[in-house]
């Protein structure tokens, strides 16, 4: 796989959700919002440890989550990066193509820029 | 089933503890059984269904949710099909396989969009298929659509049971229930008593006074039996113009003196339609004081013990009733009027 590089810190436009100004979704959704670093650590750890099934099913997870809670272009980024690794986790490859790396840093980037509002 | 800690409170909100989470209830919500391996779908439908008329109970996996299972009774199952460990399929196999939980309508949830999954869902029992990322109005439709239709199909089971006429419970389940209680008599060692009221002279008073006559002496005594029923007490209406009454924790004495209450009582009535002619009955009973005098009983057994009793009271001039103990030769109460 591509070397690990983190994304570079860039101002970053607050990411909403379609549902911000639903009262019925603010305690969740700012619940979502609260885990979703835990979620990206985990994420970070299963990439270094070169765990691609465990990283599909968390990517997996987050492409539903996002969903559910209004993130549609985060939902993309992931079912970009889940399709990705489901094709290196079917041909067993070691070395994944280019776009894994940018794949995956684009869903990191998408992740951290979430807003409750 | 472990709840959240602290209880349930009184407002509708999921607790988020391990295992099975349970919304709060009022006994006569019905209750909703939410099986989905993501902690964000339950969250979600918690939030969005929280002013439905329901009490959502959420499991996360097959194994929870049978045992869920255990202590509710849903009137609807949403289902993801896509879980970890036992997947939704194989879930909703056991649902279908299990006279319990067979007529739960399912709803299932699912990722996929193809329609073999559909297929195989419908044809495994499912009621619904919603897909994923679902529409939360649609899947609202969706769920009360479901409530309604098992709605219906609870009435229609209670129909079943039920005596058009009187109201009580019909043969079907008498044959249910005298079956549990004359088990639980044999397995608790507890007292149990069943007494079989026939109108005397039936045919004569519809002949007489007409069916509606007739039909009224009926929905009298089944009234009355009620009233003298205890809460544990079943009372059925057993054929034409009989009636039986399953006295569970109570001796044959006691059922004689219960039985006789109702005699008089009935004797008393006096009927709108023939006020100067008094209605009466003829009861049968026997009783047991507990698993060894009832040793070899069968429900049936028990009953032809019963119809025996009753044959003699008639035979013996009616409006009276006779009450015989198991596991006592032939020593009998009789009490006339």
């Amino acid at each position: 796989m591509a070397e690990d590089k983190p994304p570079a810190p860039e101002h970053r436009e607050p990411l909403r959700s379609q549902y911000a100004d639903d009262p019925e979704m603010a305690d969740i959704l700012e619940m979502f919002v609260r885990e979703m670093p835990q979620r990206l650590e985990a994420l970070t750890e299963a990439w270094k440890r070169r765990e691609l099934e465990a990283l599909r099913h968390m990517v997996h997870q987050i492409k539903g989550a996002s969903g559910l809670y209004g993130y549609p272009s985060i939902g993309q980024a992931a079912q970009d990066l889940e399709r990705t690794l489901r094709q290196l986790v079917e041909r067993g490859a070691a070395v994944g193509p280019p776009q894994l790396q940018s794949e995956f840093n684009r869903l990191l980037e998408l992740c951290r820029s979430m807003s409750v509002r | 089933m472990r709840g959240r800690p602290g209880g349930r409170t009184a407002a509708i909100e999921c607790g988020f503890s391990e295992g099975v989470r349970s919304v709060a209830s009022q006994d006569s919500k019905p209750v909703v059984l939410l099986v989905d391996d993501s902690v964000d779908v339950h969250r979600l439908l918690c939030a969005r269904l929280r002013h439905e008329h329901i009490s959502l109970v959420t499991a996360e996996s097959g194994k929870e949710a049978l045992e869920a299972l255990k202590t509710h009774t849903p009137a609807t199952i949403l289902l993801d099909l896509d879980m970890p460990g036992m997947d939704g399929f194989e879930l909703l196999r056991l649902l279908k396989d299990s006279p319990a939980t067979h007529n739960i309508p399912v709803i299932v949830l699912s990722g996929l969009q193809g329609s073999d999954e559909k297929v195989t869902a419908f044809d495994l029992g499912a009621a619904d298929y919603v897909t994923k990322p679902f529409d939360m109005a649609e899947l609202r439709a969706r769920l009360r659509a479901s409530l309604r239709m098992h709605r219906l199909l609870q009435l229609l089971a209670e129909r079943a049971e039920v005596d058009g006429l009187t109201g009580l419970g019909n043969r079907t389940q008498f044959n249910k229930r005298w079956a549990e209680k004359v088990a639980e008599c044999q397995r608790y060692d507890q007292p149990l008593s069943l007494a079989l009221l026939d109108v005397d002279h039936f045919k004569q008073i519809n002949d007489t006074f007409g069916h509606p006559a007739g039909d009224e002496v009926l929905q009298g005594l089944a009234q009355l039996l009620l009233a003298q029923c205890r809460a544990v007490d079943v009372a059925c209406r057993y054929g034409g113009e009989e009636f039986a009454l399953i006295m569970p924790h109570t001796t044959a004495r006691e059922a004689e003196s219960v039985a006789d209450r109702i005699r008089r009582a009935i004797a008393a009535v006096e009927w709108p339609r023939h006020p100067e002619t008094p209605v009466t009955v003829s009861i049968g009973i026997v009783g047991a004081d507990g698993a060894a005098a009832a040793a070899g009983m069968t429900p049936e057994s028990w009953l032809e013990a019963v119809d025996r009793n009753l044959y003699a009271a008639k035979h013996k001039g009616r409006n009276r009733v006779m009450a015989t103990a198991l596991g006592t030769p032939k020593l009998g109460i009789a009490r006339a009027g």
